[in-house]
């Protein structure tokens, strides 16, 4: 008869055995080896980087810590199941979580997840001959999702960059993959945003053609037609920025906008009329926010996004409240019309903040934001919806120890 | 001398492939159970099977190909948990790894918890006897070949094993 300690050990093993099932089982990589990053985690994006260093100061000296923000679940939890439940029904019932290995390897891979339970629906593994996967985007429909293939090795932000529509079915849990008619990104072009229209048909990217000139083209899904639009400076944070760009159902795209060799922060948050012919693209665009004529220390911290509606203009921002970069964070609303703040959500002087806005609803009453991990921890997706905050089960967002995980370019809904 | 850039042997990855879709399941399981977390049990399976793809024209027994694996498994664990012990006095340099998944953690119950949490206790060679035998359900015989030691010393470890963790326990 099997002893007491052997039954445990038993049950253990089938316990563990529950939690790695062989769906989840990432595919070999024999492209890169255990030394090809030496074990260091990626590096963010040049842009990433410029950003972080002052945002690191400013929680360092924020003397009281006072997060406005009621976490449902968490230490701060005031909501209830239900209402947790009832905010992560009110975003897209399906995302896309691009998954990589922690530390060594050459190797990703994305799935499909409930954003209700967070279980793993599907699995998306990379097209071969390509061997990354950088970036996902997602549209209104949502089961419809962009992600960016490169096949230059992982953790190196480089091209060429090849974008592939991937449909997800509800039903039989299967995701076709296809690649887009748009042309390789190579050389030295690099991809920076990537966003598919809401009705699916059109897709909007943001190159950099050089050091100081960016590209931004749309494209036609059906017909193959593109048009672009051109200026100096940058548009996104950085390669592979997935909420660089953004869609209104009226056809206008938002970008924010930052001038040649000025990293600290954009200019401004644009909204560029893809109705029109391609040309100038600031010339062809309307500047909504401007920030650059702001105190300094006032600024966003990530992407501003349009709401589908087309109405606002939905950011992270810091504002300093005093000297050495002591302030507030917040998620503030702006009239796409005006320009003038409407709304101010999640006003916090926490030392971890909201920094990205990875989608919202078609009023911007609901979004789905990130807060970037913290040093060895996780980062936190969740749902912003009036002033409380509800985390979204996610996986392995914590993929890259030390450093803060760029939210955006792994998530999408 | 470095391996980096030599061929590796024709047909290979075809190979080591398909030994990873047959065994990367267990694999990974049974480095969970010995590192706490996943994403490090991935890394450590991950590095084993480069390991074999890397020497697979040298093996001189190309059938003992996964008794290679499950060995340079094992000595993954082995080497990540002492870099974690050696970062754990280096507090500024403990990788996030070093902390057990809780995702992992609440995914499996605090019964079971408790229970891997004594078998991480157990010295590295009792540990790696239960695990292949209670996680992996290998015979014993297996067991030996794996941990290159006597089918005797695979007995008598899982015997002292099996008293050490009963009573880190409190079931004796």
């Amino acid at each position: 008869m099997m002893s007491t300690i052997e039954d445990r050990l038993h049950a253990a093993a089938r316990a563990v055995a529950d939690t790695v099932t062989a769906d989840s089982v990432p595919p070999l990589g024999l492209s890169g080896g255990p030394s090809s990053a030496n074990g260091k985690p990626p590096r963010r994006n040049r842009r990433g980087f410029a950003l972080l260093a002052p945002l690191a100061a400013a929680a360092a000296v924020v003397a009281v810590i006072v997060p406005s923000v009621a976490l449902s679940g968490g230490t701060h939890a005031q909501g209830t199941a239900a209402s947790s439940s009832a905010s992560l029904r009110s975003v897209p019932p399906y995302y896309v979580e691009i998954i990589r290995s922690s530390r060594k390897h050459n190797y990703s891979y994305a799935i499909v997840r409930d954003t209700l339970t967070g279980a793993r629906l599907a699995t998306i593994r990379v097209p071969k001959p390509f061997k990354n996967f950088e970036s996902v985007t997602g549209a209104a429909g949502d089961r419809t999702f962009v992600l960016t293939a490169t096949r230059g090795s992982f953790p190196a932000p480089s091209g060429p960059a090849k974008l592939f529509l991937a449909r997800f079915n509800a039903s039989t849990r299967a995701v076709t993959l296809r690649a887009l008619p748009v042309p390789e990104i190579t050389k030295p072009e690099v991809l920076y945003g990537v966003a598919l229209s809401p009705s699916g048909t059109e897709l909007a990217i943001s190159v950099q053609t050089s050091h100081i000139v960016v590209r931004v083209s749309v494209y036609s899904l059906t017909t193959g037609a593109v048009r672009s639009w051109q200026h100096t400076g940058f548009v996104g944070s950085g390669p592979y920025d997935s909420v660089a760009l953004s869609w209104s159902s009226r056809g206008t795209l938002a970008f924010n906008w930052y001038q040649p060799f000025a990293v600290d922060r954009p200019a401004s948050t644009f909204l560029l009329n893809t109705a029109t012919a391609g040309g100038n693209l600031i010339a062809r665009s309307r500047q909504v926010v401007r920030w650059a004529n702001l105190p300094d220390g006032f600024g966003p911290q990530g992407d501003a996004v349009v709401t589908p509606d087309g109405t606002k203009i939905v950011a992270p921002v810091f504002r300093a409240t005093g000297p050495f970069l002591t302030g507030v964070f917040a998620i503030e609303e702006f009239s796409a019309a005006t320009g003038r703040v409407v709304r101010i959500l999640d006003k916090t002087k926490s030392d971890w903040f909201i920094d990205s806005v990875e989608w919202t609803n078609p009023s911007g009453s609901v979004l789905v934001v990130g807060m970037p991990a913290k040093p060895g921890g996780k980062a936190v997706l969740g749902v912003l919806r009036g002033n409380k905050l509800t985390p979204i089960p996610v996986g392995q967002l914590a993929a890259t120890p030390g450093f803060p995980a760029p939210v955006a370019s792994f998530i999408a809904f | 001398m470095t391996t980096t850039g030599l061929p590796p042997h024709a047909g290979a990855e075809a190979a080591v492939t398909a030994l990873y879709e047959a065994h990367a399941l267990g694999l990974i399981r049974l480095a969970v159970v010995l590192l706490g977390d996943r994403a490090s049990a991935e890394d450590v399976v991950q590095d084993a099977f480069f390991g074999l793809y890397r020497r697979f024209g040298s093996l001189g027994q190309p059938d003992r190909a996964l008794q290679y694996v499950r060995s340079s498994v094992l000595n993954g664990c082995r080497t990540e948990l002492r870099t974690r012990q050696r970062s754990a006095r280096r507090p500024l340099l403990t990788p996030a790894a070093a902390v057990s998944s809780a995702e992992q953690d609440v995914l499996i119950g605090e019964a079971h918890r408790e229970v891997l949490s004594a078998l991480r206790q157990l010295p590295d060679r009792q540990r790696e006897v239960l695990v292949l035998r209670f996680f992996l359900d290998l015979p014993e015989p297996e067991i030996a070949r794996s941990m290159e030691i006597s089918l005797g010393t695979v007995k008598s470890t899982k015997s002292r094993a099996l008293r050490a963790l009963a009573r880190l326990l409190g079931d004796q």
